[in-house]
Order: C-alpha cells, then structure tokens, then sequence
C-alpha cells in the first residue's frame, strides 16, 4: 500500500503537490487554533501552488541544461519560448490573485450572512425588523457561499491544467 | 490514467477545500445540505452552461421569479456586518436591485407578448 502511494506521488508532481501542500498548511494552521487564518490557508491554496509551480520553473530555467531548455531545444528560438513561459506563469499568478481576490469578498459575505442569520442583535420580528429576514439572510449566505465555490473552483481549474504541462516537461525530458 | 489521477486530484482538493469552509463557518443546520451542494457544482455549473446556451440557440428567455420582500435591506444589513467584521469600505449593495430590475424587464416582454396575443385575437378577419 505505502510503496504504491509513494510511487503515485513521485510520478504525479500534481497529485503530490496538491496532497503536500494543501492538508499539510490546513493541519498546521488548525494546530496552532488560528480559525481566522483557517480560511485564509485553504482559500490561498491554489495562488500557493501558482508560486511553487513559478519557483520550479525558475529554478530550471537558470540551468543551461535544464528540462525546458531541452524541451525548446529543437526550435531555434529557445530564449524566446522560456521568456513566454515564464510570461505566462506571471500572468497565471496574477488571474490567479484577481479571482482569489473575488472568492475572498464572497467568502466575507458568506460569513457575514451567517453571523446575521444567527444574530439575536437583529430583530427578526416586530415593526422594525426587516420582512422574511431570516429567508433572505439565507438566500444571501447561499449566493455568497456559492460564488466563493465558483471562484474557487476556477482557481483550481486554472491552476491545475498548468501544473500538468510543468509537471510534463520537468519530468519527460 | 495520468489525466484521470490528477482532475480525480483536482476534484479532490475543492472537494477538501469547500467541506473545510463550509463545516467551520457554517451552522450545524445548513452545513449538511451545503456540503452536498457544493460537492455537486461542478456538475451543476455545468448544467447551467449547457442550459444556458441551449436558452441562447432556441431563444428562450429564463423565466425569473420576484424578487422576496426585504431582501435590498438584508443586503444592506449584511454588507453592514461585513465591515463591521472585517473592516474596509462599504461596498454598493445590487443583488435586490438586479433582481428587482430583470423581473421587471421578463414582466415587460410577458406583456408584450399578452398585447401582441389580444391584438392578433381582436384584430378584424
């Protein structure tokens, strides 16, 4: 069992960065009782990987005989194709940081909603209080909810095409 | 096999990522039917794609319930509480309005249909 888990591992950079860094920032963050930065850690996941995709890449471009400069190499114009992979890696990172900023101002919605939905601070009765609140206090926690799960998944549908051709050329050739 | 692994790996850590979320920021009564859903997006969103675009080939417009009562001042009580939580500026508060407003413009086509419906039914043979 273990050996094969390990092989799975070493052969899906992917898959063992996904099951590495994700959990184990989660476990550690859940640890040390920080709840706050519960959210922060597993909502940061994808951009995390984004930049320790970027550091692979950077560390193998600097070597002359590295995977991507034998991965270009058939084509004359080798300097220009890592230029426009590091380029993309960039622009990855920022949609990535775009969409991450999205998911969070969903996510503070969410639990902005929540916190109205169990609040005895606001009257849910009476002349004063705000008609169906308990209704719409759900209905917005759900659309917030739901649209933080969409930014979210994005990232990640994002992110884990590209781990995938990195993950290809570092290991193929 | 590979690409199966790693979208199983992808699926896997949304998975993860959103039952976290949910299960630490939401009440027991919701969390249940929550979990679900949002192991279910995916699937859903992708329904909704292939709906919405089956909508834009047959030109059928969706049809849009009202907008619930209270529902522009729960916003506002919510975006209140959320900087109150977590600080930073008041932003514009639009779901209701949006609502409100495409509920009036689906009612507007309904009766231009009805007016185009009593005027082909009343016209003179």
């Amino acid at each position: 069992m273990i050996p094969a888990i390990a092989e799975l591992l070493h052969r899906n950079l992917v898959v063992c960065l996904a099951v590495v860094v994700i959990p184990m920032k989660w476990l550690i963050v859940r640890l040390c009782r920080d709840k706050e930065a519960e959210a922060i850690a597993v909502m940061s996941a994808p951009e995390d990987l984004c930049y320790v995709v970027l550091g692979l890449v950077m560390a193998d471009v600097i070597n002359n005989s590295g995977a991507f400069h034998k991965y270009f190499g058939g084509t004359p114009y080798v300097s220009m194709e890592i230029f426009v992979t590091v380029a993309l890696g960039l622009m990855i990172a920022l949609s990535m940081h775009v969409l991450s900023q999205y998911a969070d101002r969903h996510l503070k919605g969410w639990r902005a909603a929540q916190k109205s939905l169990a609040s005895d601070i606001q009257p849910k009765s009476g002349d004063v209080a705000i008609p169906n609140a308990e209704e719409n206090f759900r209905t917005l926690m759900y659309r917030h909810m739901f649209l933080f799960l969409m930014g979210y998944g994005l990232q990640l549908l994002i992110i884990f095409p590209w781990i995938h051709w990195i993950a290809k050329v570092i290991s193929t050739t | 096999m590979k690409v199966a692994v790693e979208i199983l790996a992808m699926y896997g850590v949304y998975v993860f990522g959103a039952s976290v979320l949910i299960w630490r920021y939401t009440t027991t009564n919701d969390r249940g039917p929550a979990i679900v859903v949002a192991w279910l997006m995916p699937a859903l969103i992708f329904a909704a794609v292939l709906q919405g675009t089956s909508r834009l080939l047959f030109g059928k417009s969706p049809k849009i319930r009202q907008c619930p009562v209270g529902l522009a001042e729960a916003e506002i009580v919510v975006e209140k509480r959320r900087q109150k939580m977590f600080g930073g500026e008041r932003l514009a508060t639009n779901f209701a309005s949006d609502w409100a407003r495409l509920y009036g413009v689906t009612l507007e086509e309904e009766a231009k249909k009805v007016q185009k419906f009593a005027r082909w039914v009343l016209s003179p043979a």
